[in-house]
């Protein structure tokens, strides 16, 4: 062993404190689960009470497709970022990346599928956007708690992509909360369902993404020596 | 390639346990586990790099990068793979740095053959003026750092502190001048 090197290892023992180990993935990933669950079902209640009833239009199976895309893209996405969190959790990280280009596929043809029967600009109603932004913050909102959870152990665990990391965990929050809106949503515009409902998670996410990275950097901790 | 060889899963729950241990403060055993790992790192390491002198130095990074990423090990889980990954990372950030380093170097070696054959005392009076030339349109901070470094012959700690900048600052503004100067040398032998 060289004496550089010898030396070191003396400096980085002498003194060393006890850590706060990270919590087990699974517990982590129990919580934000369990929390993003809560969440949904209180959302699809309130929505019960608070939104304005339409008939329910026939949008054939895209809803159906749009709730697997988005289990899909919830279960990848949050074994992506727990993954990507630890060392030698690089398997459980590149089945999260599998799922998500597998989400990302069923999403596509959502999509294809909502504006290929969208009538035109025509449809368009005056409180469109109003109901379009109503609809997308009834997901976001919420979202935010397990989006936060997921950033602060992300904090903790420092990973070398942490930009990334945050952004995919933004997307796993909004995908565990988007289900009452895709059901419940009696709004009769396919543009509107595929902007605020279908793509919210990702779309969401970006936005979200740009908020929880000032979070990340003030919640991570001061390089140690 | 394996961090370790045969009785790894042994050897690997042995470092597992002293790295538990370690992580409730016990610097005993994490002084005992980097004396042990350090040996494998080497051997990891200088497989990646092939150079035995950068080597030590990364294998030093692995081991302030382990430190810093000691809370993430989780016990009971396997050692063997969160040790390799960290190992890994911190061996391709270091390919990553060399071979910047070495675009960077070979610019000015480049630039630095240029001053060299232009020098004012061979006999070589066209790319003499040529080379002044090229030197008087530089922007003047830039200008003073390649005068003082090439013409004053100055070390470029003596550069720095006649120019009244921090060392690095003034590698950065020689740096741009021959970066500057090469572009005008060689625009001007096209010109002539």
């Amino acid at each position: 062993m060289t004496e550089r090197t010898d030396a070191l290892i003396a400096e980085l023992a002498r003194g060393l404190p006890k850590v706060e180990r990270l919590p087990e993935l699974r517990r982590v990933a129990a919580i934000v689960v369990g929390v993003g669950l809560g969440l949904a079902a209180i959302n699809s209640v309130a929505g019960v009470f608070v939104k304005e009833h339409f008939p329910k239009p026939d949008f054939g199976a895209v809803d159906e497709w749009t709730l697997l895309a988005h289990a899909l893209l919830a279960g990848g996405a949050l074994a992506f970022a727990l993954g990507a969190c630890v060392p030698g959790r690089e398997p459980l990280a590149r089945g999260g990346a599998w799922t998500i280009a597998l989400a990302l596929v069923v999403l596509a043809g959502v999509g294809m599928a909502r504006i290929g029967a969208w009538p035109g600009v025509a449809s368009v109603e005056a409180t469109w956007l109003e109901r379009t932004i109503g609809c997308s913050l009834s997901c976001l909102l919420p979202g935010i708690v397990p989006a936060v959870l997921l950033t602060r152990f992300t904090a903790r665990a420092a990973p070398r992509r942490a930009a990334l990391v945050l952004g995919v965990g933004a997307v796993a929050s909004l995908a565990l909360l988007s289900a009452p809106g895709v059901i419940g949503c009696e709004y009769p515009d396919q543009l509107h369902h595929a902007l605020s409902h279908s793509f919210v998670p990702l779309l969401g996410g970006l936005v979200m993404w740009a908020a929880l990275l000032p979070l990340y950097l003030m919640l991570r901790p001061a390089p140690a020596a | 390639m394996p961090l370790v060889g045969g009785g790894a899963s042994e050897r690997e729950r042995a470092w597992g346990a002293l790295m538990a241990a370690a992580q409730d403060g016990d610097a005993a055993a994490y002084e005992t586990l980097l004396r042990e790992i350090a040996p494998a790192l080497r051997v990891f390491v200088r497989a990646r790099l092939r150079e035995p002198v950068a080597s030590e130095d990364v294998v030093q990074n692995v081991l302030l990068s382990l430190h810093r990423a000691r809370h993430t090990y989780q016990p009971p889980r396997p050692f063997g793979p969160w040790l390799r990954a960290i190992a890994r990372n911190a061996a391709a950030d270091a390919l990553r740095a060399r071979t910047r380093r070495a675009e960077r170097e070979t610019a000015l070696v480049d630039v630095e053959r240029i001053a060299d054959e232009s020098e004012p005392s061979r006999a070589d009076a066209p790319l003499s003026a040529r080379m002044a030339r090229a030197l008087a349109e530089l922007p003047p901070a830039h200008r003073e750092a390649v005068e003082l470094i090439h013409v004053r012959e100055l070390s470029v700690a003596e550069a720095a502190a006649q120019a009244g900048v921090s060392v690095s600052a003034l590698k950065v503004r020689a740096h741009r001048g021959y970066k500057a100067l090469r572009k005008l040398l060689a625009g001007g032998e096209r010109n002539d």
